[in-house]
């Protein structure tokens, strides 16, 4: 029995809560997989919305590495780590038929040898406020 | 009932389809790149066509050259918009922005801080007031249901207008006055006419408020605005009146458009409504136009407007007013209210109209 890969988000603020302007500090890793078996990570900071309308959401910072792109002795499922000064709108809001919601979004691809490629991805909501 | 394996035809239900995403896109980039390459080949075809038959150049040639550009503009086209929904398109799209927003030459002749997705106050657009610094943009009124109104009353004057031309016109060409062919479309003449009557006293209640009376004018103190602030509003309005009740509220809105099947349908939804000046019972003459003014203010923990592509919030101010002999009328102006600002940039978020003379020069 194959388990789905684990994949680990760690944000530097605990409470998840972050001002505009403030550094989003993200450490992530990827286990329970094996090194060849991970093609590609791709992470992103980004809002969306949820809702009655239809769903948007806006890349706030995107960085994709594959197994091709790194060095030799690098190893995608190795802790990595990123920052991104986070912008001043739009903020988190929680309203009655719209939501704006911001999370930092790792996103792999997989590929078994006895199946094709596929899509794992995990989120870590965090909260944009101003006070 | 057994499911084939591949689907080649899809069938959209609502947001989902009986066909793979992939299958979709793959099916969509082949069609668009065939259509390209089609265009592309019978474009230079053409091309060698119309040079060797220069200088005469056909119509047919004008025509088909015409097809041919749309080929290559949809496949073109088709090819750009699958490209952007694949995976691939993810990292294009980022790219994009990043190097749309570094291209913006409004933003930097602002010179302002950068807002995503939060409407900028446009200076260049906007007006100076007279009792406040500036006039604030009316919204309002209907123009869609004005036009729809319009438009109806438009088509059934003229279908009352053919019928009793054809009427008289097969009654005096026919010798048999008795014959169908001039009373029949006389009787569907009552429920034209009907039709008219009442499509043109809707029209004049729509446009009697609109035309007979002078515009209510707001003018605020300061723009954008900032939660937790308070504000000076004046209202003024001029010309000959008998005011029942004038209400201005403040107003904040969530409005969300979402697709159901294939209709787009667009939900308001009222997160705040504050009534910020009332005032019942009084004349406005020439020699005493309406001049008041009162405060507003934005709540601390309120959010600020957002512009997104299907979803917005947007605040405003929305006057209703009732006048003796006119209908109601309401009015919306909008506001803008942008995310608190940290306290070292808090000087060059206030905008004044000094600055935006400054700007355009």
């Amino acid at each position: 029995m194959k388990f789905d890969p684990l994949i680990s988000i760690k944000l530097n603020h605990s409470s998840r809560v972050y001002r505009p302007g403030d550094i989003l500090e993200c450490e992530y890793q990827i286990d329970a997989i094996e090194r060849e078996e991970l093609k590609s990570v791709e992470v992103s900071t980004l809002w969306y919305t949820t809702g009655k309308g239809d769903e948007e959401e806006s890349i706030h910072f995107y960085e994709r590495r594959t197994a091709k792109s790194s060095h030799d002795d690098s190893d995608l499922r190795q802790l990595a780590h990123f920052s991104t000064p986070l912008p001043p709108s739009p903020l988190s809001y929680s309203g009655t038929n719209l939501n704006i919601v911001w999370c930092v979004r790792i996103r792999i691809i997989v590929e078994y040898s006895d199946k094709g490629p596929k899509e794992f991805k995990h989120s870590q909501p965090f909260q944009l406020h101003a006070h | 009932m057994a499911r084939p394996l591949i689907r080649l035809i899809g069938k959209k239900r609502g947001s989902h389809h009986s066909v793979s995403h992939r299958v979709g896109m793959w099916g969509d980039v082949a069609f668009s790149l065939t259509l390209l390459i089609f265009g592309i080949l019978a474009g230079i075809a053409l091309v060698s066509k119309a040079l060797r038959s220069a200088p005469n150049i056909t119509v047919d040639i004008w025509v088909i050259g015409t097809v041919v550009l749309t080929f290559i503009i949809f496949g073109a086209q088709g090819l750009i918009r699958s490209i952007l929904r694949s995976r691939m398109g993810e990292g294009i799209r980022f790219s994009l922005q990043q190097n749309v927003t570094k291209l913006d030459l409004s933003q930097r002749v602002r010179g302002r801080t950068k807002l995503p997705n939060v409407p900028q106050f446009d200076t260049i657009l906007t007006s100076r007031g007279t009792l406040q610094p500036w006039r604030l943009p009316m919204t309002t009124g209907e123009p869609v249901k004005t036009m729809a109104v319009i438009i109806f009353f438009s088509i059934w004057v003229c279908i009352s207008l053919i019928l009793i031309y054809y009427s008289i016109d097969q009654y005096l060409g026919q010798d048999d006055h008795v014959h169908f062919s001039w009373w029949l479309p006389l009787l569907s003449l009552p429920p034209s006419i009907g039709l008219s009557i009442w499509a043109g006293r809707f029209l004049k209640a729509q446009l009697q408020g609109r035309i007979t009376i002078d515009p209510l004018k707001l003018e605020i103190s300061a723009q954008p605005l900032y939660p937790g602030q308070s504000y000076k509003v004046s209202a003024i309005q001029s010309g000959i009146l008998h005011v029942r009740s004038l209400r201005i509220f403040l107003v904040c809105e969530e409005i969300t458009n979402y697709h159901q099947g294939t209709d787009v349908r667009t939900e308001t939804h009222e997160v705040i409504r504050e009534r910020v000046f009332q005032e019942r019972r009084f004349e406005i003459t020439p020699n005493s136009p309406l001049k008041e003014t009162f405060d507003i203010q934005i709540p601390a923990n309120a959010m600020h407007s957002f512009q997104g592509h299907y979803n917005s919030l947007q605040w405003k101010l929305v006057s209703i007013g009732r006048y003796r002999d006119l209908p109601e009328i309401q009015r919306t102006f909008a506001l803008l209210v942008h995310p608190p600002i940290p306290a070292d940039l808090a000087d060059q978020a206030i905008i004044t109209p000094e600055d935006s003379s400054g700007g355009e020069q």
